[in-house]
């Protein structure tokens, strides 16, 4: 079973004054940088007893998120552009992957190999991943390493220079991964199915990692064009979390990126996905599989991440799903013992939300069963709200789930850094305990009606190939 | 548990890492514990290990450990399954228990403030379980369901066959999931059984980490679990463990695939071996990086895997060694055929010394990241009891591989290796994949099984 967060967070005070340490540091940053940039304070938010996130802006735009933080000598540094694959065009999906994928394919400076070899050589763990509003890129450091990433980092946001023989070669890559997460994965395949059909001709219709017949005809100047249009320090926020110097910092930041044009980036505005009403259950779509049994997975269009109803749709998911003493595992596995396993995530985003179900039904059962249990959960919960203890279980779960969100460096940037990029404001970290502790059965029950209902379940069944 | 002597000398030594620290403590009533206190945050791990994996099955009962350790939270004198999930999703904790090949495990983690009441649920599972028939049928219901549904998933597969082929007719290599005509013979005595005779004080490893003070584990080991029984020690023993001559393909037909699971390398000495870290250090070198020669050369030269890699598993006596990816149908066996090749270039002339230097930066770097939180450090320290790693290697990991040279990784990598005796698993289409997987030289042995087939 996988338990999902929209977002996390936890307590902590309120906001430091503009006049506190972050403007005297400040001051003598600008100072070093000696009209490199101008750098300037936005907002500070306590974090815990004795630390502090800061916001920093530079004259070009590029955000920095800042909390220091020495309890391991490690910091997480975190690259986040506002781009995902909903800001592709139809005929160009999977263009924001392709363009994560060949950001590691060197620069004049850094030719490739030499970015991944000079951060392995510095113990780095670096990666990236691309998803649906945004794309992000992160290398996990020992102390002392700030120069060097900084070097390498403003180097290929401004720099980069892919050979059209490397584009041909992470091209077939990227197919390969397509092959390894769609078309030999029945979840992968049963999710990028449903994805279509809920959310259509909206941004959020198409796979991130893009149709085949748009990669077999994507070019290099397609990804550059991306690249030039997309990845400004405008549209971007630094995250970086862990044991560093916080002035240190903000003078390689500003010497490094401060000189870097930040043009304007025009990103369109959210549009919530309209929802649909979908054909009964007897009438539900199917796909065959090599797969020992059935498998039935739902999906609902959800409230995005910046409605008040998401706190309620994330409870409303921990109750249907997310604990071990959950509805439908209690129902399906134990009570009828017709399934094997649920899982469901609910994810708030940018311009609209999701909420999915997956069952993996018992040899021989038939899947509509469980479509059957789902639709019948949402309608009692619907009428009756939920009991008192599924509500104090599933806060009790989100408080722990939030602690330990912020046990490791790097998840404590992931989240600042989505919010950041996603919400618009990475103090929504510090709500979210508040505001799930307020959802009540009237909120449960309203999100229910607004998206929720069993006839905006869109659904899909897989059968095992060859097998009735 | 018994600890071999070094690790009992170790136990008088205080780990110190920043603010946290390592700390073995023996309890009054003869707990052995790895503690690391970190009170930064409200949250506490905890871990209980015990010496009871499937290398302890009976043979045709394969699956006792599992079902055991599975059945834990089925059922205990006070409290049915509802009740227990229900309490623990009330305290907002985690619970788990399972096994695997060596240990048996229950782990979970809760918010400090509601530790008495996870500790004392915790120990019930673990000292009182009752194994009650019907919930038991319906957690084998569930195993069952488990290696079914293996077959759905290709990665799943080729994981499960490397480890059952590479260890074929041994303890260690009996599904620790059971099978399903296993399954089938096992009940209540079974556990019982099982968990009476294994469940011991002297098999327990005891790992917390986070918000918890020794005194304060101490006194809830010596309440909630004092009564677990001392028992004798079950550590695993390697003996019979051989690696295989030449080359043994098992196929593994899964029609109307277009990409394969590919996965071949062999057993290696485990960390009793002295040569343990330069043998890591070459690994890393040959595949453990994005810019290891492995990757160069399947990934980013030819583009035929988005994900390659070498890894090395070792235990005490012995290990293995994996290498893994998965390339379009057509691309397989020329992929295969280059890994083997390169990996016969590394054995046999050495891998250069840049590599080997670069591999040593990448090591000692990045070893704080093992260290970053208290339940890693907890972790790592443990595994050194687990394992038989060295008993200082905390403190030394970095030295260690600074210190290693490139003969003396290169020498490691071919004590280690042997590209000539390996086995090689695929998942895939046997009508693409059967006549050029055969072609391969070297190979003694072709074994063809449909995917939802086993080894006998």
């Amino acid at each position: 079973m996988r338990r999902f967060l929209m977002i996390l967070l936890l307590m902590g005070g309120g906001q430091m004054t503009a006049q506190g340490k972050p403007m005297n540091m400040l001051g003598q940053v600008n100072k070093a940088l000696n009209g490199v940039t101008q750098i300037e304070f936005v907002n500070s938010h306590k974090f815990g007893e004795s630390r502090h996130i800061d916001l920093f802006r530079l004259k070009n735009g590029l955000e920095v998120l800042l909390l220091a933080d020495d309890s391991a000598p490690v910091f997480s540094y975190q690259t986040w552009f506002k781009v995902g694959s909903a800001d592709e065009v139809k005929g160009k999906t999977g263009l924001a992957h392709l363009m994560e994928h060949l950001m590691f394919k060197g620069t004049p400076t850094y030719p490739g190999g030499v970015f991944d070899r000079l951060l392995e050589e510095a113990g780095a763990q670096t990666n990236a991943a691309t998803w649906i509003d945004w794309t992000f890129y992160y290398e996990n450091l020992p102390k002392g390493k700030l120069d060097l990433v900084t070097k390498l980092e403003s180097d290929r946001m401004q720099n980069l220079a892919p050979k059209e023989a490397q584009f041909r070669k992470e091209l077939e890559v990227v197919k390969n991964e397509r092959r390894f997460r769609v078309g030999n994965d029945p979840e992968g395949k049963a999710e990028e199915v449903l994805f279509h059909d809920v959310f259509g001709s909206h941004p959020y219709g198409h796979p991130t990692i893009g149709w085949v017949k748009d990669l077999d005809n994507m070019k290099l100047q397609d990804v550059m064009a991306f690249y030039r249009r997309y990845y400004s320090p405008s549209n971007a926020v630094i995250v970086i979390v862990g044991d560093i110097d916080e002035k240190n910092a903000l003078e390689l930041i500003g010497k490094r990126y401060g000189a870097i044009p930040g043009t304007r980036v025009k990103r369109e505005k959210p549009v919530e996905a309209k929802i649909r009403t979908y054909k009964p259950i007897d009438k539900t779509q199917t796909m065959k599989f090599e797969v020992a049994s059935q498998s039935a997975t739902c999906l609902f269009v959800g409230p995005s991440i910046n409605q008040p109803d998401a706190y309620a749709a994330n409870v409303l998911g921990e109750v249907l799903f997310g604990m071990e003493s959950s509805r439908l595992e209690r129902k399906l596995v134990e009570e009828m013992g017709i399934a094997d396993a649920v899982d469901g995530m609910f994810e708030a985003l940018r311009q609209s939300g999701f909420m999915m179900i997956q069952v993996t039904m018992k040899p021989g059962q038939d899947a509509k069963e469980a479509l059957k249990v789902i639709a019948g959960e949402l309608e009692e919960i619907r009428q009756k709200g939920l009991k008192p203890n599924e509500l104090e279980k599933a806060r009790n779960l989100t408080e722990a789930d939030l602690v330990k969100g912020r046990i490791v460096k790097s998840s404590v940037a992931g989240q600042l850094g989505f919010l950041q990029v996603t919400a618009g404001d990475y103090r929504k970290f510090f709500e979210q305990l508040e505001r799930i502790r307020k959802v009540d059965n009237k909120a449960i029950q309203k999100v229910i009606k607004e998206y929720f209902m069993p006839a905006h379940m869109a659904k899909l069944i897989m059968l095992p190939r060859g097998k009735k | 548990m018994r600890l071999p002597v070094r690790i009992i000398l170790s136990i008088l030594i205080v780990f110190s890492f920043q603010k946290g620290f390592a700390r073995m403590i023996i309890t009054k009533k003869g707990f052995h514990c790895v503690l690391v206190e970190n009170h930064d945050l409200p949250y506490i791990q905890l871990q209980a290990i015990f010496l009871a994996g499937s290398f302890l099955d009976p043979k045709g009962r394969e699956g006792t450990a599992g079902l055991t350790a599975r059945s834990l939270l089925r059922g205990t004198n006070k409290h049915n399954f509802k009740q227990l999930t229900e309490e623990f999703d009330l305290l907002g904790a985690d619970i788990g228990s399972g096994a695997g090949g060596l240990y048996s495990y229950v782990s979970g983690g809760v918010l400090s403030r509601n530790v008495d009441k996870f500790f004392s649920l915790m120990s019930e599972v673990i000292l009182d379980p009752t194994f009650p028939k019907g919930p038991l049928e319906k957690e084998k219901g569930l195993m069952i369901g488990d290696i079914l549904h293996r077959q759905d998933s290709d990665s799943a597969l080729v994981r499960y066959f490397f480890h059952r082929f590479l260890y074929r007719n041994t303890k260690i290599g009996r599904p620790a999931s059971g099978t399903l005509e296993s399954l089938k013979k096992l009940g209540t005595k079974d556990c019982s059984a099982f968990h009476k005779k294994y469940y011991t004080k002297k098999n327990l490893l005891f790992v917390a980490a986070g918000d918890i003070t020794q005194k304060k584990l101490e006194a809830l080991l010596d309440k909630y679990m004092g009564a677990l029984p001392m028992g004798e020690e079950t550590l695993f023993q390697a003996k019979g463990l051989k690696r295989p001559k030449g080359l043994h393909v098992l196929l593994v037909d899964k029609p109307n695939r277009t990409q394969t699971q590919v996965r071949f390398g062999t057993m290696t000495p485990g960390w009793q071996h002295g040569d343990v870290i330069p043998a890591f250090v070459a690994n890393t070198a040959f595949g453990g990086t994005f810019t290891s020669i492995l990757t160069t050369e399947i990934r980013i030269k030819r583009g035929w895997s988005y994900g390659v890699g070498s890894v090395l598993d070792l235990f005490r006596e012995r290990g293995s060694v994996g290498i893994g990816m998965f390339p379009k149908v057509a691309d397989t066996v020329p992929a295969i055929k280059l890994s083997i090749d390169l990996l016969k270039k590394a054995v046999h002339d050495g891998i250069p010394v840049k590599r080997i230097e670069s591999a040593k930066e990448f090591m000692a770097n990045r070893f704080p990241f093992e260290l970053e939180t208290a339940f890693k450090r907890a972790s790592f320290q443990a595994s050194v009891f687990l394992r038989g790693k060295p008993a200082d290697l905390l403190d030394t990991y970095t030295e260690r591989v600074k210190a290693v040279t490139a003969k003396q990784a290169d020498k490691a990598f071919a004590d280690f290796i042997d590209p000539e005796d390996m086995v090689i698993v695929v998942v895939g289409p046997a009508k693409d994949l059967e006549k050029p997987l055969r072609s391969i030289p070297g190979v003694v042995e072709f074994v063809k099984i449909p995917y939802d087939g086993d080894l006998q």
